[in-house]
């Protein structure tokens, strides 16, 4: 998993400045070191001083004692007390200088004693000559107590100025590497800092870098969507549940007859059809509280007064605290359908008029015909010759053979408007009805049925019961005269569809005329040879094309005809 | 026959008149028959109003009712007739051309208590319609109030 990019830099420039810190105190640390060396050295260095000082002045004092000696002039005693004086104030204060304190004890006790002696020798013969006893003053001079003394001091003198030196030169040393050190700490510990830091740096500019790409990108992308949905053919918009609209196309300004300007500030409530007004709202209403995309269709009334008929579809979409926060949605155009719709109810209405003006004023006359036949025939009585009696039967089978081509182009127009209402049922059942149906034409005739294993399906019960009794009629018709008739209904799947197929041994037909067995009114026997309308098979056609089907024939002259539908295979359950 | 009851026939077309009251014939009810042309004459002989408002009072054993009427159609009547609290129980069949499902199913609606498709073959109608006479005239107790001759 790998770190984010923020967290990289975070670490990054931490790094960076503890190393940094570390660098700067690790330099003020050996800067320390360097001072106190400074501090140790100059002590020394001041310890050495003194103590050049001290034997100096003691070396002044001896100076007066042997000029006083030599002269007896008393202004020698002069620097030799100045002298004595000072050097014994200044080796005191060296003995007790800090710089000195590093010094061998047993040997600033020894320094004390010499200098001691050597003052005591010292004031010996001076006190000697003073009294006039200068003799016994050389001779306490020539003992050599006082060169003895001179000769231990100094040789403590060289011996403690170079044990200070020494410890001056190893104070300079340690300062020197110090300064080093103090250097190579700045140079590794600050630079990897500074690498550190100018890593980071690197990496937060890539990053913002890489940023700004993806943030151009996005907005690259926002662009493209909006010409897209500026110029959609339908209405695109967001509102929020208050009403504001973040985002409208230009599209459903236009269907509302509205400028983008004026869509934008003035909203659309004002162009809804007052009709539809409180529709609308209420759909929004139930929008927003049941979350639920919904559809409505309403009307704009446009500024000349037109009406467009558009058809919304919303959906709620939450916020980023993802409450509902508003709608998007598109708005399609839908006048036109509205119009083919309205165009073709005002059709089928007009359509049903005239069935059913013809249902009732065309069937009247011919009932009217028949009737007056009839009460014609009673007047004649048994006195109308046998020419007569048979023009009166023509009149009468032309009313009615009228008659049933009304009833069958109502059925036919009928079914033209049907809705299928489809339901699983069993088709072989519906067979057996339909056969039972049939048995006035069945009785008294030879007949072989087979019927095989025929499926359940699904499809409108009512109106494929119409198709079996067509189709089994018409078999039943045109094996009129065949010993044995042989009807054989079967089924298959073919091409995830069921194919029904009604086959006979009747009159048949002749396959170059087979295109025309479908068509309204279309006949392929005189109406002597086997009576009908020429309904039966466009209205099978039509109710199978209705189910999604197909209908197909084939047949030889005189040797039989089957007809072939097929339905779509149920909905596996 | 004191029994026998007054059938009102509402139908417009002087051929199917002649033909029903032909088939009403062949059953000797055709005396019986009070016959409108239209839908508002019906409703005039039923309120007993206009040119019926002297006749006795009572209602017809049956009205046969045809659907195609002018000025006032047979579903008008139907209703007109089946809002009136005297009227209500009264029997009425409809003999139409038609058998159009939606005046099927309007028809019942307003609570008509049979209805008949003309034939269109003779023999047939005379029998359908002869059998509606005999059957309401005579077979039918109708609702108390009812006319008699």
């Amino acid at each position: 998993m790998a770190a984010s990019v923020e967290t990289r830099n975070l670490v990054g420039s931490a790094l960076a400045v503890l190393l940094v810190g570390i660098a700067f105190a690790a330099v003020f640390r050996f800067m320390d070191q360097t001072q106190a060396s400074a501090e140790s050295r100059s002590k020394v260095n001041a310890a050495l001083q003194t103590l050049e000082r001290g034997i100096s002045q003691l070396k002044d004092a001896e100076t007066g004692q042997r000029g006083f000696l030599l002269t007896g002039r008393p202004e020698y005693l002069a620097p030799y007390e100045t002298g004595r004086s000072q050097a014994a104030a200044t080796l005191e204060a060296f003995t007790n200088a800090e710089g000195a304190r590093q010094l061998p004890p047993q040997d600033l006790a020894d320094l004390r004693s010499l200098t001691r002696a050597k003052f005591d020798e010292l004031a010996d013969t001076l006190r000697l000559a003073k009294a006039g006893r200068r003799d016994e003053a050389l001779a306490l001079v020539a003992s050599g107590r006082g060169l003895q003394a001179m000769d231990g001091i100094r040789a403590l003198h060289d011996k403690l100025a170079a044990a200070l030196m020494a410890s001056r030169n190893l104070e300079e040393e340690r300062m020197k590497a110090s300064r080093q050190h103090a250097k190579h700490a700045l140079l590794i510990l600050g630079g990897l800092g500074l690498l550190g830091i100018a890593f980071t740096a690197f990496s937060m500019q890539r990053d913002m870098r890489l940023r700004n790409a993806s943030e151009r990108a996005l907005a690259a992308s926002e662009a493209k969507f909006r010409a897209l949905a500026d110029h959609a053919p339908v209405g695109i918009f967001e509102m929020e549940l208050d009403g504001h609209r973040p985002y409208i196309n230009e599209t459903l300004c236009a269907f509302a007859g509205l400028s983008f300007e004026e869509g934008s500030t003035q909203g659309f409530r004002h162009r809804i059809h007052p009709e539809d007004l409180d529709r609308v709202l209420a759909h929004w209403n139930q929008v927003r509280t049941t979350g639920l995309p919904a559809l409505l269709e309403y009307r704009y009334v446009l500024p000349g007064g037109g009406i467009r008929w558009v058809e919304s579809r919303a959906a709620v979409v939450p916020g980023p605290d993802g409450h509902a926060h508003s709608f998007v949605g598109i708005v399609v155009d839908q006048t036109e359908r509205r119009q083919s719709e309205e165009a073709l109810e005002a059709a089928n209405k007009e359509l049903e008029a005239f069935a059913y003006s013809v249902s009732h004023d065309l069937r009247a006359p011919l009932r009217h015909i028949d009737g007056f036949v009839g009460l014609l025939r009673r007047t004649l009585g048994p006195d109308a010759g046998e020419r007569a009696q048979h023009q009166l039967s023509v009149i009468s089978a032309a009313a009615r053979q009228m008659g049933e081509l009304i009833d069958d182009l109502l059925t036919f127009s009928r079914m033209g408007r049907a809705e299928v209402h489809k339901a699983t049922f069993d088709l072989g059942a519906l067979a057996r009805r339909v056969i039972e149906e049939l048995a006035p034409d069945t009785e008294g005739r030879d007949i072989e049925w087979r019927i095989g294993d025929l499926p359940v399906i699904q499809g409108d019960q009512a109106l494929l019961r119409l198709v079996l009794s067509n189709l089994i009629g018409n078999a039943l018709k045109f094996t009129r005269g065949r010993t044995p008739a042989r009807i054989r209904i079967s089924a298959e799947r073919r091409d995830g569809a069921i194919a029904i197929a009604i086959a006979d041994n009747g009159a048949g037909f002749d396959m170059r005329y087979a295109d025309k067995l479908f068509g309204v009114f279309q006949r392929l026997h005189r109406q002597d040879e086997f009576e009908g309308t020429g309904i039966g098979l466009a209205n099978v056609a039509r109710i199978i094309h209705k189910h999604g089907g197909a209908v197909a024939a084939e047949g030889a002259v005189g040797e039989g005809a089957t007809f072939t539908f097929t339905l779509p295979a149920p909905e596996a359950a | 026959m004191t029994d026998l009851k007054r059938i009102l026939l509402v139908e417009d077309n002087p051929n199917d008149v002649e033909l029903t009251l032909a088939a009403f014939e062949e059953h000797h009810l055709a005396n019986e028959v009070v016959v409108v042309r239209d839908g508002a004459d019906a409703l005039d002989y039923l309120f007993r109003r206009g040119a019926f408002a002297d006749r006795l009072a009572g209602n017809p054993a049956a009205v046969l009712l045809d659907l195609k009427l002018p000025k006032v159609n047979g579903l008008e009547v139907l209703e007109a007739v089946r809002s009136e609290a005297s009227l209500h129980a009264m029997p009425i069949v409809v003999l139409t051309s038609s058998r159009e499902e939606p005046d099927l199913v309007r028809c019942y609606e307003l609570g008509v208590n049979a209805y008949v498709v003309k034939p269109v073959d003779f023999g047939d109608f005379i029998r359908a319609v002869g059998n509606l006479g005999v059957f309401w005239a005579l077979i039918n107790q109708p609702p108390p109030g009812s006319l008699s001759s």
